[in-house]
């Protein structure tokens, strides 16, 4: 009966706690500081959907503060750690809040009233907190806390203002640190990263400048909620900058500072924050100093080319040597090199793109949970362990891995998750608490009592419209028996509030006029629930995504626009009714789409969790693409491990093998699918509840550069290959780079192909060290700990020559192979002859990806991988719920993070198979078959094979499968007969909205 | 602000490096002096040649350019002309470099094998001489004297000519001068 430990409370270990919680596992979550939420919670926007960090992450912490099998210990740190895999004792101590939680509802009182300031951790240091605080308005808990050290009370026995004004007697000055002891099965270690401190690198002039900020403050400045309320601000005088310089690299491949490794994410976020900031301030001229673009992630190069084409960011590749400052009016010279002229030019601020180091307690954690720590202080995993450390039972995701985004964070988390749940699966569901909603009130026959909620979202709506005044304006409405504003709607006491005042003022319909339904209905919902109320009773009217967001120039017409939407929210809500959520049941088997390393990986982790699996195969081998990676750059050996994982996957009785085999046809939805498969003896059909896809890539066949024409031009592959059997002993190599990615057909970076280069580059050298080897790149793009590998080729004599679009290699074959290529330093022609020219071929999409997308109707992104749920947060699920993909079938990656994506994807299963029966969308359509005409329409135009046709008395009706019904509605809207009801936008709610929005003009 | 430009071969100009025809044990010789073992990490990031005070005033002289070509083993470019004689050896390029490569000791050694190959700049020649016969870079006479004794300092002391001599033929030095 053992729950989970997971330390760390940022986006990945929320991730992992919900992953867990949801597949029917008890949870301990650990956070040091107040509140959960992490780095992300502190990010303004993320790309490249640029939706309100905070705003798409607040749900997920509210979710993991209600969950009934999360318990979360704030201000908690690990101190002990005994036992083993399986059984592990804990202890944790926990800090006392001078609060008492259970009575504290977030007023903020308190911190009005206190008289002591304190830089604000939240605002990376820009702005100031109370020594009574709450970390930021949609910290979870919300709960205040009081900083010891600072503390009057504490320090010299006066004030106790706080205990005087709180108005719910929370403040205890008696709390002492408690010490909690836990039995847990496994760990999970999420404790992130810490930011390099860019005031020792001197010449940049951070901490002595007042105008050159970190990347973090940047972010800060961005926010609507930040030091400047979103407008980008030089902090020495409050004036709009024009001219903002990035430098990138600060704190990282850097030997002098001792952090040689990419940090992987300050080009994104560079990019990201100069189009934010030309948002913010129009007119803003933002410049990228870097060494390498490194756009490696999905679609990431076309935001790249985005940020330079349509939004005209400079970007000037040279690392700048230093700033200085112009006295008085704190401008900044930069100082850089570009087309051989050394140039000093002013700026008025300047954002340091700062790396990422291990976490401050990496080494405190290191010895409590007996994990090594690798030569860089991070946590030290294995290329095909990426989510195991070195003791047994405990577990790392995210940035403490190595330095990484949020979605390979949370990918990471769901693996670890899968990881964690293995070694106690046979629990699972035994310590869980189910959620008890009270009891259902019927509003049958009541009038509408509507209650509305109206939200400043910070300023993102406060800073445009006139709340107050929609609020009154609301109040004049017929059937509104409620109104108020709220700084947050979303936020945890706003939840309780409006449960308080659903019960005093009897509502039974209500409305919360915010951001948008897309991430915030379904928190919502379940307030009413927890209010007794029916989940569908709730409307949502979009205030900020379709109004102060797109007219924030006209905010008086905003305003009024802003009480027409509550007016028609009003006039739908008043006819809502309530709706049941139907229950199916679910086959706890999985079908796994592609037996390679990511689809053999995932159907062990599921399989390893008690679920049975149906792996199918399209060759005759287990394996895909492993089969041809015959050595890695971290010396482990592929085909090894391609064994032991076949050994693994014959001698599990829950897995089922279809080798030879293609996916025929697949029916059914999430729970139940039935999926018909072809092999050479024939068809068969099977039954499962999910479906994995892990089609994997292949390496795209060149028609550059002499490839097919002249033997002694090869892909990476293939010159792997050629290595491995060891009858090849080039003297002098050329590879190219890029062939395939990055250019008009296909515009994204195959990611892998810089450390393949550097991997066979090595191989070469290894054999033979006086052969020459040229790289020729665009950028290279050895991301987080593989730039050791490139600075290794570097060492061994590997020479790295440069190219643009404007100047590719140019290949001609006399005697024997040329090549030639402009340096663009020098500005000179180099001519090389090489005994072998090496293609380093693009990752093209699966094949297979079309048709599997067609069957089962999800979608494929514009490149030909397939298009998960939400590029940021959901990067293993489809929209079509119970189908997840993991592998290069999302993308182009390295072996480590396609096992990470693929013990990922099997967690994300369990969340589905590891429940009996599912509970699925109310708000579906439905047919009155009398007034059915047979006439198929519905069936045609449902994009979802949500629609089968079946007899009725001898005639055809078309019928509505539920569990699929997404609740579109296009088959109401094409229906001739008016048979089909679309439950919750009925014929009758929507003309009341339309009556209502056009009331004015007919007035 | 007027500019200098250095004399002799230049660094840019030529058209096309042929790799086959590159003087590879150059490099090598290179590669194996202590200070330029890290050549081939630079990546051309150009921190060095921003922040180069003689790159500032000599257009021709561009610490990125030196190590590339040194890349390529450019032999008698980098050893021909004045390229290499102009470096201050203020070390800056040395503290920038975020890959450590220490150009300012890539120079260097590009200067002793210059030497070695009894290449010596016109300059340098002429300060050696000095050194030779008077054991200074300049002669010091009773004015120099009469400015330390203001100082507090005593007369400069009387180098032993001779014994510079005899050190300097022994390491043969005096040979690559062109005699005495």
């Amino acid at each position: 009966m053992k729950p989970v430990l997971v330390i760390g409370g940022g986006i990945a270990g929320i991730q992992a706690s919900l992953d867990l919680a949801n597949g029917g596992i008890k949870v301990h979550l650990i956070e040091k500081t107040p509140s959960i939420g992490g780095v992300m919670a502190q990010l303004d926007k993320t790309f490249p959907t640029m939706d309100c960090s905070i705003c798409i992450l607040a749900p997920k912490m509210i979710e993991c503060f209600r969950h009934p099998n999360i318990i979360l210990h704030t201000l908690s740190e690990v101190v002990e750690v005994t036992g083993s895999a399986g059984d592990f004792h804990v202890k944790i101590i926990e800090k006392p809040r001078y609060v008492d939680a259970s009575k504290c509802t977030g007023c903020g009182l308190c911190s009005e009233k206190c008289p002591i300031k304190r830089p604000s951790e939240f605002q990376a240091g820009l702005g100031t907190r109370k020594v009574i605080y709450m970390p930021f308005p949609q910290a979870v808990p919300l709960v205040a806390c009081i900083d010891y050290e600072y503390c009057l009370y504490f320090q010299k026995g006066v004030c106790k203002v706080c205990e005087k004004f709180c108005p719910a007697g929370a403040i205890d000055y008696e709390q002492q640190p408690m010490e909690i002891e836990l039995d847990v099965g496994s760990i999970i270690l999420a404790p992130g990263f810490e930011r390099f401190d860019p005031s020792v690198i001197t010449e940049y002039g951070y901490g002595r400048y007042p105008n050159v900020v970190t990347s973090v403050e940047f972010e800060r400045i961005l926010s609507a909620t930040g030091p400047y309320r979103g407008t980008v601000l030089r902090p020495s005088d409050s004036e709009l900058p024009k001219k903002v310089a990035f430098i990138q690299c600060v704190g990282s491949r850097d030997e002098r500072v001792n952090n040689p490794y990419c940090s992987s994410v300050c080009c994104m976020y560079a990019i990201k924050e100069a189009i934010i900031a030309q948002e913010h301030n129009p007119g803003l001229e933002p410049t990228i100093f870097f060494m390498d673009v490194r756009a490696f992630g999905k679609e990431f190069d076309d935001y790249y080319t985005r940020a330079e084409e349509e939004y005209g960011v400079r970007f000037v590749r040279c690392r700048v040597s230093h700033t200085d400052e112009e006295p008085y009016t704190h401008g900044l010279y930069v100082t850089y090199v570009e087309d051989g002229s050394v140039k000093s030019e002013k700026f008025d601020m300047v954002v340091l793109s700062v790396g990422m180091k291990p976490p401050v307690d990496a080494e405190k954690l290191s010895d409590v949970l007996g994990i090594e720590l690798n030569e860089h202080g991070f946590c030290k995993t294995g290329l095909f362990t990426p989510l195991e450390t070195k003791r047994p039972g405990i577990y790392v995701c995210g940035a403490f891995a190595s330095p990484k985004d949020i979605p390979d964070s949370i990918a990471q988390a769901s693996g670890a998750a899968s990881m964690a749940a293995k070694a106690i699966s046979s629990e699972r569901g035994n310590l869980i608490t189910s959620v008890d909603y009270p009891p259902e009130r019927s509003v049958e026959g009541e009038e509408p009592r509507v209650g509305v909620f109206i939200c400043h979202c910070g300023i993102n709506i406060g800073g445009v419209l006139n709340v107050p005044s929609v609020v009154e304006y609301t109040k004049t409405l017929p059937s509104v028996a409620y109104a108020e504003e709220n700084l947050y709607t979303c936020s945890q006491d706003t939840q309780e509030r409006m449960k308080e005042k659903i019960l005093k003022h009897d509502l039974n319909r209500v409305i919360v006029a915010s951001c948008t339904p897309r991430t915030h209905e379904p928190l919502f919902r379940a307030t009413l629930q927890e209010a007794g109320l029916n989940p569908y009773l709730f409307e949502m009217a979009n205030i900020r995504d379709q109004c102060s967001w797109v007219h924030m120039h006209e905010p008086e017409a905003a305003t009024e626009k802003a009480k027409e939407l509550v007016r028609m929210a009003v006039a739908k809500a008043r006819l809502l009714q309530p709706l049941k959520k139907p229950k199916i049941d679910v086959t706890p088997a999985a079908l796994v789409i592609g037996g390679g390393l990511s689809g053999m990986t995932s159907a062990l982790e599921l399989a390893d969790q008690g679920f049975e699996v149906h792996l199918v195969e399209k060759e005759n081998d287990l394996g895909g693409n492993l089969l041809k990676i015959r050595f890695t750059l971290e010396g482990e050996d592929p085909q090894e491990k391609h064994r032991e994982l076949v050994d693994r996957i014959r001698n599990n009785k829950m897995i089922n093998v279809h080798l030879g085999t293609q996916v025929k046809d697949i029916k059914g939805y999430i729970g139940n699918f039935k999926t018909t498969l072809l092999n050479n003896d024939g068809q068969d059909v099977v039954k499962h509840g999910v479906v994995v896809l892990a089609t994997g890539g292949v390496e795209y066949k060149p028609t550059e550069y002499l490839y097919g024409t002249d033997s002694n031009v090869m892909t990476q592959l293939e010159l792997e290959e050629k290595i491995a059997d060891e009858q090849f002993k080039p003297d002098t190599v050329v590879m190219i780079q890029c062939v395939g990615s990055r250019c008009e057909e296909r515009a994204y970076c195959s990611r892998i192909c810089c450390s393949n280069a550097m991997k066979n580059a090595l191989k070469i050298k290894e054999s033979n060290p006086e052969a020459d080897v040229f790289i020729l790149y665009k950028d290279i793009r050895t991301y987080g700990f593989k730039e050791e590998y490139y600075r290794e080729a570097a060492k061994k004599g590997v020479v790295f020559i440069r190219y643009d679009d404007d100047h590719k290699p140019q290949v001609i074959t006399n005697s024997g192979l040329e090549v030639s290529v402009l340096d663009p330093v020098l500005n000179e022609n180099i001519i090389i002859e090489p005994d072998a020219l090496v293609l380093s071929a693009a990752v093209l999409p699966a094949p297979d990806n079309q048709v599997l997308s067609g069957l089962l109707k999800v979608p494929l992104s514009k490149d030909g991988f397939f298009l998960e749920a939400h590029m940021k947060l959901r990067p293993l699920d489809f929209a079509t719920d119970g189908i997840f993909l993991c592998g290069m079938a999302h993308g182009p990656k390295s072996i480590d993070e396609s096992i990470s994506q693929a013990c990922g994807a099997a967690a994300r299963a369990v969340t589905i198979l590891s429940k009996q029966t599912l509970e699925i969308e109310g708000a579906i359509a439905h047919v009155n078959e009398d007034l059915c005409s047979g006439c198929r329409m519905c069936e045609i135009v449902c994009e979802f094979n949500a629609i089968e046709m079946i007899e009725i008395e001898g005639e055809m009706h078309s019928h509505v499968i539920e569990a699929l019904c997404k609740g579109c509605g296009v088959c109401g809207s094409t229906c001739l007969s008016g048979a089909i009801t679309m439950d919750h936008f009925t014929d009758r709610e929507i003309l009341s909205q339309v009556y209502s929005a056009l009331e004015e003009v007919q007035a | 602000m007027s500019k200098v430009v250095g004399k002799g071969t230049e660094l840019t100009g030529n058209k096309e490096i042929r790799i086959a025809m590159v003087d590879i044990d150059f490099r090598r010789r290179l590669l194996e002096t202590s200070g330029a073992e890290r050549l081939m990490l630079c990546h051309q990031c150009g921190t060095c040649t921003a922040d180069c005070p003689v790159a500032k005033y000599v257009e021709e002289f561009r610490p990125r350019k030196i190590a590339r070509l040194a890349v390529y083993g450019q032999k008698d470019r980098l050893l021909g002309g004045d390229i290499i004689w102009l470096c201050a050896g203020c070390y800056t390029c040395y503290e920038r470099c975020p890959e450590q490569v220490q150009v300012s000791e890539i120079v260097s050694t590009l200067r002793k094998i210059a030497l070695k190959e009894g290449i010596i700049h016109p300059t340098y020649r002429a300060l050696m001489k000095n050194i030779a016969k008077m054991g200074y870079i300049y002669e010091i006479d009773d004015f120099e004297n009469e400015m330390r004794g203001d100082e507090g300092l005593p007369n400069a002391p009387e180098p032993d000519t001779n014994e510079i001599e005899a050190i300097m033929r022994k390491i043969g030095f005096l040979d690559l001068l062109g005699g005495h």
